[in-house]
């Protein structure tokens, strides 16, 4: 059969005969001699085609043919070459082939020199993002870019769906816990003394950030950007406060303060409005669990920390954060936060249960809080259940990583599973439909002047008419051969010997 | 059968005064035990004002014994009663959600989260922004990456 082809940021097509049943690797070989027959090289090179410029062909196995990839005869593939892994330039400096150019040369095939890439299209873009991942096998099982092509789509079917989110980064990890990381990292740098209370402190800070208080210096009243005392941290042995306010409220006009005090291994936090009038709200805190789990988040996101963490977060949310947010904004007479805002966190995060796992996934979005709120794996594994069954979690859930399933990663997967075959049965269906009706398209208006489709007999004559209902066959009644047919069966004998069913 | 006819007193964080059957208020878990101790006295309610305590009885008192009903046309009717009980501004909904929550209501507690959940269901994000009145707060490059995590979601 014959291929056209056609460099990815060339004009020229070339036309080449290629044996069939051929594989990719017959057809980068075939093009590879056509492009450079002298060349002993053709090794170091793999090529990349593409039938709509964007997404790479790639088969399954060695001996796809290219009719299972969707080629047919006199196609026109898309091609760029790229040097192959064994003489790997610097990554940093992407090189490749321009093969075949707006000239219409086909090629200037250097033997060992690459020609810089000087153009910025797509395609180029793609090849460069790609290139540390090219090696010989570039056009074997390497997962390109699936989003888009229904036929790419179907070939990660065939691979079993085993596709890697990390390529997507759907969800890298388990929680990201903003609030802690904006703040923790940076003060926990180096300082090996003391960081469980500094990390606690930090936290806290970091909740109370996360719920739109901002730091002030006790003194002055003027708003302190970020947190300073890495320098000046007081000892343990002592109290410490901190102070806040809210963005909205002129200097000066209230703040609240909290207060940390330690008691063998737990820190007491107490918060006060600044006049020291409220009910002060108070949390107990055990520092060396929860500094623990901090530093555990913030170096490999440990799953059972994330969610000792989480908690953390909700009580100081829930028991700190919030009532001071209703009281500072009550006397400083700030409009009250929103009602969802002033909803415990725990009441939040019951209210996600009723979410589906879509709605879930776009709510995560809206807020950091939100956002941290719908991380919880066990939430995410109630979604998965719900939306998949509890096949999911027989899949899933083995005994031995029951503590580790990131279950909104599994919910992702599941759902892109039935995305894709979704996409696959319809992509399966236009080709079922290609191949039965290759005309469809041609011939998809039928009735250009609106006209009946019964051509012959008098119907041609009076489009407008149906069929004219002949009461009793009359003597006048012109003869209708067709009416023969449209009654059943006709009546002849075909070679049963006039016998009925024995 | 007189058991049934006791009544129990209840006071809202605001000092108003209710009656309620016992057997509707031995529905509400956090006060049961002392429902059941035979408290004479108007029980305390310090987290319930006494509009949201009202609503959150009238409720009690349609679902007693409906709920369970096999009968299609009382839960027929049941359904549209509480679509209209349900018709309240943000902040009773979300009133109601707490005091179910503090009380232990679980018949009512599902139902609000379910309404919310309903409010925002196939909604944009900029959309359940505006309805929860929640402002965006992440930063451009958490933003950024958020995005990317989320292309799935376009057009769904």
């Amino acid at each position: 059969m014959k291929i056209r082809f056609r460099s990815i940021d060339g004009k020229e097509v070339t036309k080449l005969e290629v044996p069939n049943p051929c594989t990719l690797g017959q057809l980068q070989r075939i093009l590879l001699d056509h492009l450079a027959p002298s060349s002993t090289s053709s090794s170091r090179w793999s090529v990349r085609f593409s039938l709509n410029r964007k997404d790479d062909l790639q088969a399954s196995s060695d001996d796809e043919t290219l009719q299972s990839l969707g080629v047919a005869s006199g196609d026109l593939l898309f091609y760029s070459l790229l040097p192959g892994v064994s003489r790997n330039p610097s990554p940093s400096n992407p090189e490749r082939i321009e093969s075949g150019n707006c000239s219409g040369n086909p090629v200037n095939f250097p033997h060992g020199e690459a020609v810089q890439a000087d153009s910025g299209r797509s395609g180029v873009d793609l090849i460069g993002r790609e290139y540390g991942d090219v090696d010989s096998a570039a056009l074997g099982g390497q997962d390109g870019g699936t989003d888009g092509n229904s036929r790419l789509l179907g070939e990660d079917m065939d691979l079993g769906v085993d596709v890697d989110l990390d390529d997507y980064a759907v969800c890298g990890k388990f929680s990201e816990p903003y609030f802690l990381r904006r703040v923790v990292m940076k003060e926990l740098k180096g300082s090996k003394e003391d960081v469980d209370y500094r990390s606690l402190v930090l936290a806290v800070h970091a909740v109370m950030l996360d719920s739109g208080f901002i730091c002030i210096d006790p003194v002055s009243k003027m708003p302190v950007d970020g947190f300073h005392l890495s320098e000046q941290w007081p000892s343990p042995a002592f109290s410490m406060s901190l102070h806040y306010s809210f963005p909205e409220i002129p200097l000066g006009q209230g703040s609240i303060f909290l207060r940390f005090q330690t008691i063998r291994g737990f820190i007491n936090v107490y918060g006060s409005l600044d006049n020291g009038k409220s009910d002060m709200p108070r949390v107990c805190l055990d520092k060396s669990v929860i500094s623990s789990k901090i530093v555990a988040v913030l170096s490999n996101c440990d799953y059972n920390a994330a969610k000792g963490l989480f908690d953390f977060w909700k009580i100081v949310k829930d028991n700190l954060a919030l009532p001071l947010s209703m009281n500072l904004s009550e006397r400083a007479g700030l409009q009250l936060p929103s009602c969802f805002s002033r909803l415990p966190v725990e009441l939040k995060a019951k209210v996600l249960k009723s979410l589906s796992g879509v709605d879930l996934a776009r709510v995560s979005c809206v807020c950091s809080e939100l956002h941290y709120l719908s991380t919880d794996s066990d939430l995410w594994k109630r979604k998965c259940i719900e939306e998949f069954g509890e096949r999911v979690v027989a899949d899933h859930g083995t005994a031995s990583r029951a503590e580790a399933v990131d279950w909104k990663r599994i919910f992702l997967r599941s759902w892109k599973e039935k995305m894709m075959k979704r996409e696959v049965w319809s992509w399966h269906l236009n080709s079922a439909r290609r191949v039965l009706f290759p005309f469809h398209r041609i011939r998809r208006d039928q009735h250009p002047f609106g006209v009946s489709s019964i051509i012959g007999g008098d119907y041609d004559r009076l489009p407008g008419l149906g069929i004219p209902q002949l009461p009793g066959g009359g003597p006048g009644a012109l003869p209708m051969p067709r009416n023969l047919f449209s009654r059943g069966v006709p009546r002849c004998n075909l070679g049963g010997g006039g016998s009925g069913p024995q | 059968m007189s058991s049934k006819k006791k009544v129990i007193t209840l006071r809202s964080s605001d000092g108003e005064i209710f009656e309620v059957e016992e057997a509707v208020a031995l529905e509400w878990l956090t006060i049961k035990p002392l429902v059941e101790s035979g408290c004479t006295d108007a029980i305390p309610l310090p987290q319930v004002t006494g509009n949201i305590l009202a609503k959150v009885i009238e409720y009690c008192k349609k679902h007693i014994g409906a709920s369970e009903s096999e009968d299609r046309k009382i839960l027929y009717e049941l359904e549209s009663w509480d679509a209209d009980f349900i018709k309240v501004d943000q902040g009773t909904l979300f009133d109601l959600i707490r005091a179910a929550d503090y009380l232990t209501i679980k018949t009512l507690f599902e139902f609000t989260c379910q309404t919310v959940a309903d409010t925002i269901k196939h909604k944009t994000i900029e959309e359940v922004r505006h309805i929860f009145r929640e402002s965006n707060d992440f930063t451009p490059e958490e933003e950024k990456e958020i995005r990317g995590k989320s292309w799935w979601l376009q057009g769904l």
